[in-house]
């Protein structure tokens, strides 16, 4: 189950990292008329990344919420919760959350297009904000707001925080595999 | 001991070890196998707390809110020196941990510079460093007394031959036979079988007699800096014996001189514990076992031997090379063997604790139905037959030397 907990997790993430990493080159390195730039922008590339954005946001918010019903509501035993493990969750819980709000509120304020469907997280959650259209572009500048907030705030906690074990446990498993190697006692 | 606020002093701590801190994720694997938590459930002895503790004491002395708030609550310092003493050192940690984090290596760190600053170790543990650095053995005897153990068994025939010193036979290869082995008069029985095994076995060999000294290595579990030099010393004494080979028929002294040493300074011999040696010169037929020994015995896999140093075949070996004995593995054994509880000064620390670490280790050997329980490591073996008295156990508790020596006919 924890495995399962640390892998959505992970994967969703690493899922969200890598296409921001996509997004950050096609504004900055990959011209504009290159021919991955039209299909990414306009083409089925396009389609395939909403996609894929919404997939790694929802395998994260799964397990995000499976990770809270194992601290708070089935108290697995080995598992002992300290503020600074609440404080982590709650974190990412919300800057999920605050970016699929965001992605329906967009969608609710653009024009129905077939296409929407790709982000189908965001497409289903648009039907919310459909009706009230100035209401809705107000409330999506606060949520643009708080996310980008939580971003940043989050990236300023990440050294402190037990976010740091994202570095320094593979770091930590890869120096100890070599001294394992050099001592000649490396076990699986 | 000093009071909460004195310092750890973090430069005594490497950047490696304090890399680990951010490494735990605090996932609470190490609990589920820590030998110590099983039985008290104490949580303050797991890592996950121990790396937690040290954490918050770690940024309250030299953290940015440290420069306003510099005192560490007091239950936090108690308790991470609980958790850091109550420990047996066992490495256990590191093989469960996800983050694969080098536990002891940081626990050994850590106490290291506790110790440097007055906060550790706990008081019986800091009298027993000043006694072994005093007396150049834990037993508070005369170096004199090295060789009594070799007059008893001469004298009550449990001794085949008096060994040679390796000063006058200018032997190639030193038997290196440890404190506990020596002075500990339940266990010395060990120096005379594996004397008596390698006379045998025609092993042209000597002993330091009266000059032999500790391996300090309990200097180092415990973090006294003192080992150092001790250990360099020792170095330079068996380095100038111009021996090629030196075995060991202690775990403890094994780790010291085969992991500790070579930290300190170069040595020019190979060390061998004796359950390598003797699998060696099994496979070179050297030792012939030819008497059985029938029954089935299940076998005690040292900390120090197996988990520190990745010897678990050789000892497996030498029991399966007995005619008439049948190896029976234990639940938990190999990397996930459960600790007896002797090491890394817990037995010091707390001996009821100690205690109950190696009755739990024999009620797993029970379960194995078993008639013998083999260990090849003096501490070990020590630990574990205090824990069949007080488990009232009918197991029989016997070190691997005796029955090696009961198979090659030698043993009275
Ligand atoms: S198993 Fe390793 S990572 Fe997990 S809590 Fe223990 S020390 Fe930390
Ligand atoms: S070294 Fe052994 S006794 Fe110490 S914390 Fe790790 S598992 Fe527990």
């Amino acid at each position: 189950m924890r495995w399962s907990v640390h892998m959505l997790i992970f994967w969703g993430f690493i899922g969200l990292i890598s296409l921001s990493a996509i997004a950050v080159a096609l504004e900055t390195v990959i011209p504009e008329s290159s021919e991955t730039a039209r299909y990414m922008l306009y083409g089925e590339g396009h389609n395939i990344y909403k996609l894929a954005g919404d997939l790694f946001g929802l395998m994260l918010l799964l397990g995000l919420a499976a990770a809270f019903l194992r601290r708070f509501i089935f108290r697995a035993q080995q598992l002992n919760t300290d503020i600074y493990d609440t404080t982590t969750l709650i974190f990412l819980i919300l800057l999920v959350l605050t970016g699929f709000i965001l992605e329906a509120m967009r969608i609710s304020l653009s024009a129905p297009v077939p296409e929407l469907q790709y982000s189908f997280v965001g497409y289903r959650l648009s039907g919310i904000f459909f009706s009230e259209g100035e209401w809705v572009r107000a409330a999506a500048s606060v949520t643009w707001t708080l996310h980008a907030f939580l971003t940043a705030t989050l990236l300023a906690y990440f050294p402190h925080s037990k976010f740091m074990h994202v570095i320094n446990s593979p770091v930590e498993i890869i120096l100890n595999a070599s001294e394992e190697r050099t001592r000649g006692d490396l076990y699986i | 001991m000093k009071n909460a606020n004195s310092h750890i002093p973090v430069d005594k701590l490497s950047p490696r070890r304090l890399m680990c801190l951010d490494a735990c994720t605090r996932c609470g694997e190490c609990q589920n196998w820590c030998p110590v938590y099983s039985l008290t459930e104490n949580e303050k002895v797991t890592p996950r707390a121990k790396i937690k503790n040290l954490k918050a004491i770690l940024k309250a002395q030299n953290g940015f809110w440290g420069l306003f708030k510099s005192e560490i609550p007091p239950d936090t310092m108690s308790d991470f020196l609980t958790g850091l003493y109550e420990c047996s050192c066992c490495n256990q940690c590191h093989f469960v941990c996800p983050s694969r984090i080098d536990t002891v290596e940081l626990w050994e760190n850590v106490r290291a510079a506790m110790f440097i600053s007055g906060l550790g170790p706990i008081p019986e543990q800091r009298t027993f460093c000043q006694n072994l650095v005093k007396y150049g053995n834990p037993f508070k005897k005369e170096q004199s007394a090295r060789a009594d153990w070799i007059e008893d068994g001469l004298q009550d025939g449990t001794l085949l031959q008096r060994p040679e010193l390796i000063t006058e036979n200018k032997a190639s290869v030193l038997l290196f036979i440890g404190c506990t082995a020596t002075f500990d008069e339940k266990v010395n029985k060990i120096a005379k079988h594996t004397v008596n095994i390698l006379s045998k076995a025609g092993i042209k060999f000597g002993i330091l007699g009266t000059e032999e000294n500790c391996c300090y290595g309990k200097l180092r579990r415990m973090g006294d800096p003192t080992f150092t030099q001790l250990a360099q010393k020792n170095i330079e004494k068996l380095n100038d014996l111009g021996i090629d080979t030196l075995v060991s028929a202690c775990a403890g002294c094994f780790k010291t001189l085969y992991s500790d040493y070579p930290k300190v300074g170069r040595q020019k011999y190979k060390i061998y514990h004796l359950s390598e040696y003797l699998d060696m010169l099994i496979r070179q037929g050297q030792i012939k076992f030819e008497v059985p020994v029938p029954g089935q015995v299940t076998y005690h896999d040292p900390c120090l031997l197996g988990r520190h140093n990745n010897i678990y075949d050789a000892p497996r070996h030498v029991i399966e090379a007995i005619p008439g004995m049948e190896l029976v593995e234990m639940e938990r054994v190999r990397q996930f063997s459960r600790c007896c509880g002797v090491g890394g000064g817990l037995k010091i620390a707390n001996h009821d604790l100690q205690e109950a670490a190696s009755v739990r280790r024999i009620k797993d050997a029970e379960e194995t139905g078993a008639e013998y329980l083999t260990t090849p490591c003096p501490t070990c073996y020590a630990g574990l037959l205090g824990g069949a008295l007080k488990a009232e156990s009918q197991i029989k508790v016997i070190h691997m030397a005796e029955l090696a020596a009961r198979s090659m006919g030698i043993n009275k």
